[in-house]
């Protein structure tokens, strides 16, 4: 392995932790915000004393925040199990089976990842409109998902280009039809690639701000990346509690990533065995 | 079911279920939208018909200074943003990768946790941060440089571009960061025990090693940068709603401002149609140029 190849230096080492500090800057100022009480909320002092956690006990209260967390799981979760699915089982036809005008069919969709979104948005809200999807949470998994498919693709069919068609062939004779040889053989083999694919949706189902903006303008359907809008005005005189909200959003998709984080970079390296 | 069957009666087409339901998301929500919008940019659009103008919106492209400085500025957004992420990306994955006594996965995380935040909350916190008379970098400044005026990060038109691109790279250089983690690691141990047994240090083996054998990754954060870059919104909505007098616009703020807030919807087509086109455009040249392969780590796909 690589660890053998590895020499550490306390030079290195040092400009890594210096670099983590100013990274890490806006994410302890906004903690450190919320911590603060109001004497303390228009500091400029980076780091003040006296840490007090009135601010969520506060915004805690706002049971409001709750249906923030709902609307933006189910989006997320949603959009995440569709883009998996819809995504593989296209990458499996276009890896193992024969795709009618194949030669344009693929690369037409994999050139979705350089579209812009607001290259189409404003058609797209119209055709919301008149599917009666706006003010919903299907107005925004339909397109989240439709963004995602492109990168699924290529990751999915990356992954099983990797196994070699002698792998099934076997199977087949054995009398397995092809979304068996889907489901039981080729989905285990390439979880890494599920785990990518479902990580990076998620967190970007999670957080896109500029179709739910316009498309969603009801409270009761709006996702986590409107609440801070909905809240700002209301603390406009306290910083500090529209902080603690803010952290309390923040901490969720951190924590998520941080105990995800190994199979995400593994899924993102795995493949390594090919040259 | 001969459908399930390679060779089966189906041939050709015994894949083709397993695309319909990408294909048909694609059509709706992307491929209709998409021409819909560069149709649109060839009428006048209001919520009850549109007439068609020809090429008139076009023409008015030509005398918009607010279209003109947004252009202007979606590319100095490409080719800065790109810039430093690659350079802090790069370097930084390097280091982390070969270089750290401990703390490796620590790290790894770390530099990714910007990318995990929605940009609504990381608009307020910059927001406060660069603010005059409270902000904590006001505060920094003060400290360090009482005798200097505090610079306008935000309210400077000559400063804001710059200010509002930083933010940017502070949440992006994670993703260029893990990328290049992921192509390092696909680098085998040979190469880097021989390179170390010839005496190279970190110089000549980051550059003159490493650098090549990573442009797939190269390739690959340069076409997804363009286009992150030309899809930016929130943070520029967020921080200073393209303004102060719109010198801070970019494509996707104009887009929302012609389309959603003065309702020309035919000419916010327009531009989109121009941010289109400049997508594609890049897209392509970097391929001429860079060779023609996509990547996700080191996995070519035609």
């Amino acid at each position: 392995m690589r660890s053998a190849s590895r020499r550490g230096s306390w030079v290195a080492q040092a400009v890594v932790t210096l670099a983590a500090v100013v990274f890490a800057v806006p994410v302890i100022y906004m903690v450190d915000m919320a911590l603060r009480g109001p004497a303390q909320s228009f500091s400029p002092r980076f780091i003040t004393g006296a840490p007090t956690l009135s601010n969520f006990v506060t915004v805690l209260g706002h049971l409001s925040l709750l249906r923030y967390f709902f609307n933006s799981t189910f989006v997320a979760v949603s959009t995440t199990v569709l883009t998996v699915v819809i995504g593989s089982l296209a990458a499996f036809a276009f890896s193992r089976l024969r795709v009618p005008f194949e030669r344009v069919l693929f690369p037409l969709l994999l050139a979705e990842l350089m579209v812009p979104l607001a290259s189409l948005l404003i058609p797209l809200t119209v055709l919301l409109k008149f599917l009666g999807l706006v003010n919903t949470e299907w107005g925004l998994i339909g397109p989240y998902t439709a963004i995602g498919i492109p990168f699924a693709l290529v990751v999915f069919r990356g992954a099983m280009d990797d196994f070699p068609a002698a792998l099934e062939e076997a199977a087949r004779i054995d009398g397995c039809t092809d979304f068996q040889i889907y489901r039981r053989i080729l989905m285990p083999l390439v979880a890494p690639a599920v785990m990518v694919v479902a990580i990076w949706q998620f967190l970007f189902s999670w957080n896109e701000f500029f179709l739910a903006l316009v498309i969603v303008t009801r409270n009761s359907v709006k996702t986590l990346p409107l609440a801070p809008l909905a809240y700002q005005g209301d603390f406009m005189t306290s910083p500090g509690e529209l902080f603690a909200i803010l952290t309390l959003i923040a901490i969720v998709p951190i924590l998520v990533y941080s105990l995800l984080q190994r199979s995400f970079v593994q899924g993102l390296t795995a493949g390594g065995v090919k040259a | 079911m001969p459908l399930n069957r390679r060779r089966g009666s189906w041939g050709r087409f015994s894949g083709l279920v397993y695309v319909v339901p990408a294909v048909a998301v694609f059509g709706l929500f992307t491929a209709f939208p998409l021409v819909e919008n560069v149709l649109w940019s060839f009428y006048h659009v209001t919520l009850t018909g549109k007439d068609f103008i020809g090429t008139a919106h076009y023409r008015q492209l030509g005398s918009d200074p607010v279209f003109q400085t947004a252009l202007v500025n979606s590319l100095l957004w490409i080719v800065l943003t790109i810039a430093a992420q690659m350079t802090l990306g790069y370097g930084l994955a390097l280091l982390v990768e070969d270089h750290l006594v401990f703390g490796r996965g620590f790290f790894r995380t770390l530099f990714f946790v910007p990318m995990v935040i929605t940009p609504s909350i990381i608009s307020i916190v910059f927001t406060t941060l660069y603010a005059p008379s409270y902000g904590a970098v006001y505060g920094l400044w003060e400290a360090l440089l009482p005798n200097l005026p505090f610079p306008g990060l935000l309210s400077d038109p000559n400063l804001v571009t710059f200010t509002l691109i930083g933010v940017n790279v502070w949440q992006w250089t994670g993703f260029f960061f893990l990328l290049y983690v992921a192509g390092l690691s696909q680098i085998p141990v040979e190469v880097r025990e021989a390179a170390r047994v010839d005496g190279a240090g970190f110089v000549p083996l980051s550059t003159r090693v490493y650098l090549p054998m990573l442009r797939p990754t190269h390739l690959t954060l340069l076409l997804l940068g363009t286009v992150q870059a030309l899809q930016q919104f929130p943070l520029v909505y967020l921080i200073t709603g393209g303004g102060p007098d719109n010198a801070s616009q970019i494509l996707g703020t104009d887009i929302f401002q012609e389309g959603f807030i003065l309702n020309h919807l035919g000419y916010a087509s327009t531009i989109a149609t121009v941010l289109l086109i400049l997508a594609l455009v890049l897209v392509v040249l970097q391929l001429r140029l860079f060779g023609g392969r996509f990547t996700v780590s080191q996995r070519t796909l035609e």
